[in-house]
């Protein structure tokens, strides 16, 4: 089935708010008749099966778009909206789009040669017969951008098969009614983000999209709107408490609270329950190749199996592994892995990187975890490295190689470090070259990365060291690296 | 404020949103400047607040949206 016909045919005469808030209103007939109109147009004009990137923040025309290009047979490519322009452009000329749907405001990253539509460009008519095809569950649907850990992105290929199932399973764990109206902080290029839109769409909920310059706006906009949920990555929650009068705040129609994206340290789960007695908080844990969702904690099993990310949702498979491919017993180590229909078709036009981590049937996450006696998972590492800065995946060897093209760098090596706001951050362990001044090449390395880097890419911290500590292997041992960094025996 | 607070102020927004004195207008606002997002706007106010040793309240901190709002909302914890 086609995946917007499962979010939306049931919503074809409904004068419900679906997207709420201060600066876009629809309800789900005129979401739907736009949807309808512009899917129409794309079939016409485009046919099937063709690839429309789409590059937006959250609002109606991202949801517009995503959505018709779906329904019209044809497939997204969605990409995170603080991408350099020339990394889009060498994005692009690895795929097939065929036209580039952007805001207005995004328009100066256009790629060359490629048709642009922005918001003043969407049909608003597709008169003429219906061309739109029928789709099958294992018909592409989305591919979805994510860092991978050489710092080349890797597309996701999700089927519509694939979001219907973590859309069912998600609403069902979650118990989402048309009651819940979600605030939504997190981007919809991210899968997080799209399983919010996806799960509130399916059952006729509502969402409000907050463009609050601070986090701490969302707190008086959840009540303004009546949010019944938040969901967030570790950043959110460690800013809303660090930074905001979140734990004091009494929430007028606040249900739940949902967390993914990395690990939140125990003692913020902690604070976060003692202070909502009557909130439900549940800890997940998801990737994009599995379209969002593997796993949840129950709330009621919150505090004594603290820091768990709990076991496979409704339909998934979570297993842990040792390296001869058998379940690990309780307290030995192993990978996470996943079975169901929510896993990924592969990476897009990358066979070797799609064999790695698809094996008999199952979704190797690369995440390292223990079992307890009842089957609990906890998350101890990763086997890639990555960080998670502000819920955003970041490769430590792109920032390192941007690092090295600054003058005066001889070496470097890019770790996360815990942060009380960012959930990691980034920082930079540079060796200088003979001579170079210890001030001038931390000011140069900062500039540049400030300068050329988004936000969330940007090294928090640079420190110097005398001599890289080697592994066997005689590569950078970062495990060592992180070790003198937590025990401050070298600094900035 | 006085000169000093002012250069100051301008040298962390310079900084942190990677632009040249220069560029820096009283109607530089957020959401304009593709580097002045909402990390970027945390990171200006820590540094702020450590330059200044103040501790912003959170409607100031949502309000401060251009540079021009930017001093005013500083020239009110700093008299």
């Amino acid at each position: 089935m086609n995946f917007v016909r499962f979010l939306l045919d049931h919503h074809r005469g409904n004068g419900d708010i679906f997207l709420a808030g201060v600066n876009e209103r629809t309800t789900y007939r005129e979401l739907f008749e736009r949807v309808e109109t512009l899917s129409r147009w794309m079939a016409r004009e485009y046919g099937n099966g063709k690839e429309l990137l789409l590059l937006a923040d959250n609002g109606l025309f991202f949801i517009t778009v995503y959505l018709a290009a779906m329904r019209s047979g044809n497939v997204p490519l969605l990409v995170e909206t603080r991408i350099a322009k020339d990394e889009l452009a060498k994005l692009m000329a690895g795929c097939r789009p065929v036209a580039a749907f952007m805001q207005r405001k995004l328009a100066e990253k256009a790629v060359p040669g490629l048709p642009l539509v922005t918001e003043e460009g969407l049909s608003t008519s597709a008169p003429g017969e219906d061309r739109r095809p029928e789709t099958e569950d294992g018909d592409l649907a989305a591919v979805v951008f994510t860092s991978g850990s050489t710092g080349t992105k890797k597309g996701v290929m999700i089927t519509h098969g694939n979001l219907i199932a973590n859309t069912s399973s998600i609403i069902e764990y979650l118990g989402l009614t048309e009651r819940d109206r979600i605030m939504a902080v997190l981007p919809f290029h991210y899968c997080y983000g799209a399983s919010l839109l996806h799960t509130h769409l399916r059952v006729g909920g509502s969402m409000v999209v907050s463009h609050s310059i601070f986090l701490g706006g969302v707190l008086k906009e959840m009540d303004r709107f009546e949010c019944t949920g938040l969901a967030g990555v570790p950043s959110t929650f460690q800013i809303l408490i660090n930074r905001t009068d979140f734990l004091q705040h009494r929430f007028t129609a606040l249900r739940y609270m949902t967390q993914a994206g990395g690990k939140l340290e125990p003692r913020y789960i902690e604070t976060i329950a003692d202070a909502f007695p009557g909130v439900r908080f549940y800890v997940m844990y998801g990737a994009t190749e599995a379209t969002a969702r593997m796993s949840y904690l129950p709330p009621e099993v919150l505090r004594t199996k603290m820091a768990s990310i709990g076991k496979g949702i409704p339909g998934v498979q979570l297993e842990v592994l040792d390296d001869c491919g058998r379940p690990v017993a309780p307290g030995q180590t192993g990978e996470i892995t996943a079975r169901g229909s929510n896993i990924m078709k592969g990476y897009y036009r990358d066979e070797e990187g799609t064999r790695l981590v698809l094996r008999d049937g199952r979704y190797y996450t690369g995440d390292l975890a223990t079992v307890d006696n009842d089957g609990y998972i906890y998350v101890v590492g990763r086997s890639k490295d990555i960080i998670k800065c502000a819920g955003y995946r970041v490769s430590p060897y792109e920032i390192e190689n941007f690092v090295l093209s600054v003058e005066g760098v001889d070496s470097v090596a890019v770790v996360g470090v815990p942060d009380e706001l960012l959930g990691e951050a980034i920082v930079a362990v540079v060796r200088r070259k003979a001579g170079a001044d210890e001030g001038e090449v931390r000011e140069s390395v900062l500039a540049a990365a400030r300068k050329a880097l988004p936000s969330f890419k940007s090294p928090k911290h640079l420190v110097f060291i005398d001599e890289m500590p080697l592994n066997s292997s005689d590569k950078v041992d970062k495990v060592r690296i992180r070790e003198m960094l937590a025990r401050g025996e070298v600094h900035g | 404020m006085n000169d000093d607070q002012v250069r100051t102020l301008r040298t962390i927004f310079c900084e942190e949103l990677g632009i040249q004195d220069s560029e820096l207008q009283d109607s530089t606002a957020y959401n304009q400047l593709e580097s002045w997002d909402s990390l970027t706007h945390l990171k200006i106010v820590s540094r702020i607040e450590d330059a200044f040793s103040i501790e912003m309240e959170v409607d100031d901190i949502i309000g401060m949206e251009t540079f021009a709002k930017a001093k005013e909302t500083m020239a009110k914890y700093l008299g």
